[in-house]
């Protein structure tokens, strides 16, 4: 688990051009929307295009995206949760 | 008041002057970010049409800044290129071609105004907007489009030319106050490009 | 300040290929956006506003049909002269062409047929580019710089656009429906359309309206997200009107931009009841063809001028009950009205809200 939290947050890192934040400057329960990271509804889109490519996850609702990407725990919860 | 900034491939001209000089990265746009010690994180996101036009204005602003006091609505923008957002364009085809995953943050961006926008927000100017799609930068045009809205009541213009196609950067940007017999001011500018560019 | 008259030339969408195509249409209250199969991007069926029967070369197509129709209103010496300019309204009309020059067919296809270099100007401002187009094409006349101004909106659908919209899941699954509690996204269109402006009504042989005043202003808010407040689309809205005689009082009807995604039409509901007019009859037109983009400006315009020329006031197709938190006075019935005084708006990606003002011409 914790290793998928960490691969998580380098992919965030990565897929949204987050050049200045460093994997150790995200907390596992850190609200990841409204909070310094400056995230906004188009990195919720984008983070389902993550759970996508990188982990065969589909969302077809961004309302039901709230939850589960509100902190690298959900996010890594959903994903243990439901991949196969 | 006239002022120009132009981002070459030479570096970084501040009314003519070379000011800074280009890394030899691919991520260039991002280290004259730094060198011009900006501290807006969204910089990153954006594309290289909207990073260009962040970079013009912070040049122009970074010893004596024109829109200092101006009032949020004065300000009209006239910005043109040739090839419209062809970078963000061939990134977004790229994403659901190739990746099979098109991306909505590149999509945003496939849009040549944008760069207006977000000029606008990271300043917080209600002004006009208009982008032009020309064969080449034209500053008859450009004047021709300030002295419209100087007529119409703007009491600033920013024009500019920012173009970007296959990593080539071509951007040259001028602010203009309210004034008489703009159109003069075509030779200058004329100049002020050559010499960026020659 | 000069007269300047409007007149429709060309409207050309999936809803009909004329201006009384489109008027006999929109009181059959049909839509001409249907379901396409494989169109989606991993080959679900998408609903759009399509356009049959063009050439494989659907933007160069698309643009000779309304040059032709050009040809047949207005005489081709005033064309070719030098103080007519064309001004062509959109986003992406010939990505087919890509990595090619994206443009320059449209432009060479204007230049060559009216000889015109020099003379042809591309606008392309997202979704407000029709409405910055008209409004600079009145520019241009008020100040002199030309005496005719062709105003060109055109945009088409493919991937690109199909697959942009859909990974911002903006896409309705049903026909789009604007300002109502159910909507939930836009319908994607395409569409080619054409207005022309002169300071001389002489050379309108059909029906032409009077242009009053237009602007735009930036929400300085977020590049895709409408402002929460309206900010933009108040602001132009009150110094289009402000630019005139006419109180808010006066105007008798708006032409809404009115997209049918969530926020697009809460924020314009926010817009017009700061710019007191929530009580104004209004419409959007884009359940009948679509969003068509960089043509939508130009497209609705020539609706609005329809709208006057008939003395009618069209139902906005797709609405029942409002959806917003703000009352707006949505019309829901097709009706019988004198339409003197309109209030066209539009707000696109990137922040901008362009606005203009038309009135009928006391013949």
């Amino acid at each position: 688990m914790s290793e998928l939290k960490q691969k998580l947050k380098e992919q965030i890192i990565e897929q949204l051009n987050l050049v200045e934040v460093k994997p150790s400057d995200i907390q596992d329960n850190q609200p990841l929307f409204g909070s310094e990271l400056g995230l906004d509804s188009i990195d919720a889109l984008e983070f389902i295009v993550l759970l996508d490519s990188k982990y065969g996850l589909k969302i077809d609702d961004p309302a039901k995206g709230k939850e589960i990407f509100n902190s690298i725990n959900s996010l890594a919860a959903f994903i243990e949760a439901n991949q196969k | 008041m006239i002022r120009t900034v132009a981002i070459q491939k030479k570096g970084i001209f501040v009314d003519g002057k070379i000011k800074f000089f280009p890394s030899q990265s691919e991520q260039f746009l991002n280290d004259y970010y730094l060198m011009l010690e900006i501290n807006y994180p969204k910089f990153y996101k954006m594309d290289p049409l909207a990073k260009l036009g962040i970079l013009a204005q912070e040049a122009m602003v970074k010893d004596h800044n024109p829109f200092d006091g101006i009032e949020d609505d004065s300000l009209s923008l006239i910005f043109s290129n040739r090839s419209s957002s062809f970078d963000s364009d061939e990134k977004f085809m790229y994403s659901y071609s190739t990746l099979k995953s098109p991306s909505p943050s590149l999509f945003v961006y496939t849009l040549p105004n944008i760069m207006m926008g977000e000029l606008c927000i990271k300043n917080k100017w209600y002004g006009e907007n208009t982008f032009f799609i020309r064969p080449k930068i034209d500053f008859s045009f450009l004047l021709e489009q300030a002295k419209i809205q100087f007529e119409k009541g703007a009491k600033h213009c920013l024009c500019a030319w920012i173009e970007f196609k296959n990593n080539q950067v071509d951007c040259f940007m001028f602010y203009l106050d309210k004034g008489k017999n703009i159109e003069n001011y075509k030779d200058f500018l004329n100049l002020q490009y050559k010499l960026a560019t020659q | 300040m000069k007269s300047i008259y409007l007149s429709t030339v060309s409207l050309i969408s999936s809803l009909g290929k004329n201006k009384e195509e489109h008027h006999q249409q929109i009181l059959s209250n049909h839509s001409g956006i249907k379901i396409h199969e494989g169109k989606g991007f991993q080959g679900e069926n998408l609903s759009m506003g399509w356009i049959e029967n063009l050439n494989q070369n659907r933007a160069i197509s698309l643009l000779n049909l309304i040059l032709n129709d050009l040809d047949s209103y207005i005489e081709k010496s005033i064309l070719r002269k030098n103080h007519t300019r064309f001004i062509i309204s959109t986003t992406k009309a010939e990505m087919s062409n890509f990595p090619n020059d994206t443009f320059d067919g449209l432009i060479q296809c204007v230049e060559k047929r009216y000889d015109a270099q020099n003379r042809v100007y591309v606008l392309s401002n997202a979704c407000i580019s029709g409405v910055l187009a008209i409004n600079t094409a009145a520019d241009y006349i008020q100040f002199g710089l030309c005496e005719h101004c062709v105003v060109i909106g055109i945009d088409l659908l493919w991937d690109f656009i199909n697959y942009g919209f859909q990974s911002l899941f903006a896409v309705s699954s049903d026909i789009c429906k604007p300002f109502d509690e159910k909507r939930n996204g836009i319908s994607i269109g395409e569409a080619g359309a054409c207005i022309v402006l002169s300071n001389d009504f002489n050379i309108f042989n059909s029906f032409y309206g009077q242009y009053l005043s237009g602007s735009c202003s930036n929400d300085a808010n977020h590049i895709s997200g409408p402002s929460r407040t309206g900010e933009g689309l108040y602001r132009s809205i009150k110094k289009t009107i402000e630019k005139t005689t006419i109180s808010a009082q006066e105007v008798q009807f708006i032409s809404a931009h009115g997209t049918a995604t969530i926020f697009n039409d809460e924020m314009e509901s926010i817009a017009f009841n700061r710019a007191e007019l929530q009580n104004v009859p209004l419409n959007s037109l884009k359940a009948y063809f679509g969003h068509t983009f960089g043509a939508a400006g130009v497209l609705e315009t020539g609706i609005c001028l329809l709208s006057m020329e008939k003395n009618i006031l069209y139902r906005s197709l797709g609405f029942e009950k409002l959806g917003c938190t703000h009352s707006i006075n949505v019309i829901s019935e097709h009706k019988q009205s004198e339409v003197n005084v309109v209030l066209k708006t539009s707000s696109g990606f990137g922040g901008g809200n362009a606005t203009l003002l038309l009135k009928k011409s006391k013949v």
